[in-house]
């Protein structure tokens, strides 16, 4: 009977431990159970593939259009400029794969305005990143004369094929011209530029102007400056000129540029010929976003004093001025960065006899 | 008799005393799992948002004095969301920060043509939670910080401007999205930038 009790202490004694454990354990399990969470594959896999897409985007730019060259479409958020403004776009501006929008599309009128392009996936394309790099090909292989090729000559039919702004100011003994614009006459018509790019004269030019757009009688059409001379346009002239012009935008400086090489045909004429003129010609680089930022040069060119047609008396300013830049890049004080440079011609001219009259024959700028 | 009785008598004390510890045990126990279970749902919470929100900085600009950071955010799913952000300053870059301060700034949301100021709330920092390199929350514990709300949809751009003078040379300005769980605030996403 003593062991018969003994057992039964010892069974009860194990049930009721095995009762305690159980009343913790299983309850501390269950709860543990139910708080362990688990953040769904389906958030992970969204993630990734949006970061995936994210950095496939790949934008490049030329002058005019901003191009995707990426393997997903791209929506355009907003732009930063380069004067500190912010432009959101509403609704975003697609560019589909393989495919380009206008800088128009954008509301931006030159891709030098641009410092970043902000995309809907969260992407900041800073303009430096989406300009090709140019390629500085050795001048043994380009075009002579030092590496002139064809097509980087503005004359001609060339002056109104390029898509460019110029911007004139001019005095004429002492008086400042209105409302001056570029004019340039080509198949019997006026066409004008007065900083958004050439199209057709609108305005009335006086008959027989045309003449002075051929100053050295070689038959081909220069570029001249136009001032309002009432009741029409004329081609300013005077005893003593001052002649400012700006082609905006007309090349791109970055790091790998060491040398700038203008080449210029100026063209100077007294119609009296018997009176001599004095000039001075000051061609200058512009950064286009900061005119504080510039560099100048009065360097003479080859200049020849020829009798013109009907006696005149002209003078031709032709040749080059350098703009060694690498030279000059420790010259912290010019401040010459990347970006866009306008080519700015300063040119004054002062004569005792007759009215003097300026054209340019033709403008040419390569960088190496 | 009185051999009869004692056994039984000893029996069901013995079953109450450990009826009473083991639910007293189990209460302690139940207790503790429920602490448990709100860190595991706010990490959970963090995590969903974490994983649907992009923040970068966007644009710095320097004004001599003051400088502005323009961050952008993008919700993935396309959903509107309330953030709430706060900045502080760091000694270290992210995680590996050890020291944090209070930092004085301004914050302003673009609304599509200008930037309009947010006001902050006032919060006290011991509950504002930040991530530490072990991966546990801490309080932030820098006082009392500015707590600014921001709802937007799918993408949103804040501007934070404040003064160089506040800033030492190797001091980091953090930005942080948190996320609001009753009224405490757990650090969401941060973005760290030394300004130069």
């Amino acid at each position: 009977m003593l062991r018969l009790r003994r057992g039964q202490a010892e069974i009860i004694g194990g049930l009721i431990v095995a009762s305690a454990l159980l009343l913790i354990v299983i309850p501390l399990v269950i709860n543990l159970m139910t708080t362990s969470t688990t953040i769904t594959t389906k958030g992970y896999t969204i993630r990734s593939q949006f970061e995936i897409s994210r950095w496939s985007e790949k934008i490049l730019s030329n002058n005019t259009h901003i191009i995707n060259v990426g393997s997903v479409d791209i929506e355009v958020v907003r732009v930063w400029l380069k004067n500190g403004t912010l432009v959101e776009y509403n609704p975003w501006v697609r560019i589909p794969v393989a495919s380009s929008i206008p800088i128009g599309a954008l509301g931006i009128t030159n891709t030098s305005e641009i410092d970043s392009i902000v995309t809907s996936r969260g992407r900041v394309f800073k303009l430096e990143e989406i300009i090709p790099p140019q390629i500085t090909i050795p001048i043994q292989y380009q075009y002579p004369p030092l590496g002139i090729s064809p097509g980087n000559i503005m004359a001609g039919s060339y002056i109104l094929s390029k898509n460019i702004s110029i911007i004139v100011s001019c005095q004429y003994d002492s008086r400042s011209c209105l409302y001056p614009i570029a004019g340039f006459y080509y198949n019997n018509t006026w066409y004008i530029n007065n900083g958004s790019g050439w199209v057709l004269s609108n305005v009335n030019i006086k008959s027989g102007e045309e003449v002075y757009t051929n100053l050295d009688n070689n038959y081909a059409r220069e570029l001249v400056v136009l001032t309002y001379s009432s009741p029409n346009y004329v081609v300013v002239n005077g005893e003593n000129l001052t002649i400012n012009i700006t082609f905006k935008n007309m090349t791109r400086i970055d790091s790998n540029t060491s040398l700038v090489v203008m080449y210029l045909k100026i063209i100077i004429m007294n119609p009296n010929k018997d009176s001599d003129a004095s000039s001075e010609v000051k061609v200058s680089l512009i950064d286009s976003t900061n005119t504080s930022k510039f560099i100048s040069s009065y360097a003479t060119f080859s200049s020849a004093k020829v009798g013109g047609a009907a006696g005149s008396k002209i003078t031709i300013y032709e040749g080059y001025v350098m703009y060694p830049l690498t030279q000059f890049k420790v010259f912290k004080e010019l401040g010459l960065s990347s970006g866009w440079y306008d080519i700015n011609i300063y040119l004054t001219c002062a004569t005792t006899v007759g009215n003097i009259y300026v054209s340019i024959e033709y403008l040419a700028i390569v960088t190496y | 008799m009185l051999r009869g009785i004692s056994p039984v008598l000893t029996t069901m004390i013995l079953v109450g005393a450990v009826l009473v510890i083991g639910v007293s045990f189990m209460s302690y126990v139940v207790m503790l799992s429920n602490s448990q279970r709100v860190e595991a749902y706010i990490r959970s919470l963090v995590a969903d948002k974490a994983l649907n929100t992009v923040m970068y900085l966007e644009r710095v600009v320097d004004y001599g004095d003051k400088v502005s950071l323009y961050v952008g955010m993008v919700n993935i799913l396309n959903e509107s969301t309330t953030y709430y952000i706060t900045t502080f300053k760091t000694d270290y870059y992210g995680l590996q920060a050890k020291v944090y301060r209070s930092l004085e700034t301004s914050v302003s949301y673009f609304n599509g043509s200008k930037f309009i100021g947010l006001s902050p709330t006032s919060v006290d920092s011991g509950k504002v939670y930040v991530v530490s390199l072990s991966g546990d929350y801490v309080p932030l514990s820098i006082g009392t910080v500015n707590i600014y709300g921001y709802m937007y949809r799918h993408t949103g751009l804040i501007n934070i401007t404040l003064s160089k003078s506040s800033l030492g040379t190797d001091d980091y300005v953090v930005i942080m999205l948190l996320v609001g769980v009753g009224d405490e605030y757990y650090e969401l996403l941060q973005l760290s930038v030394k300004v130069v």
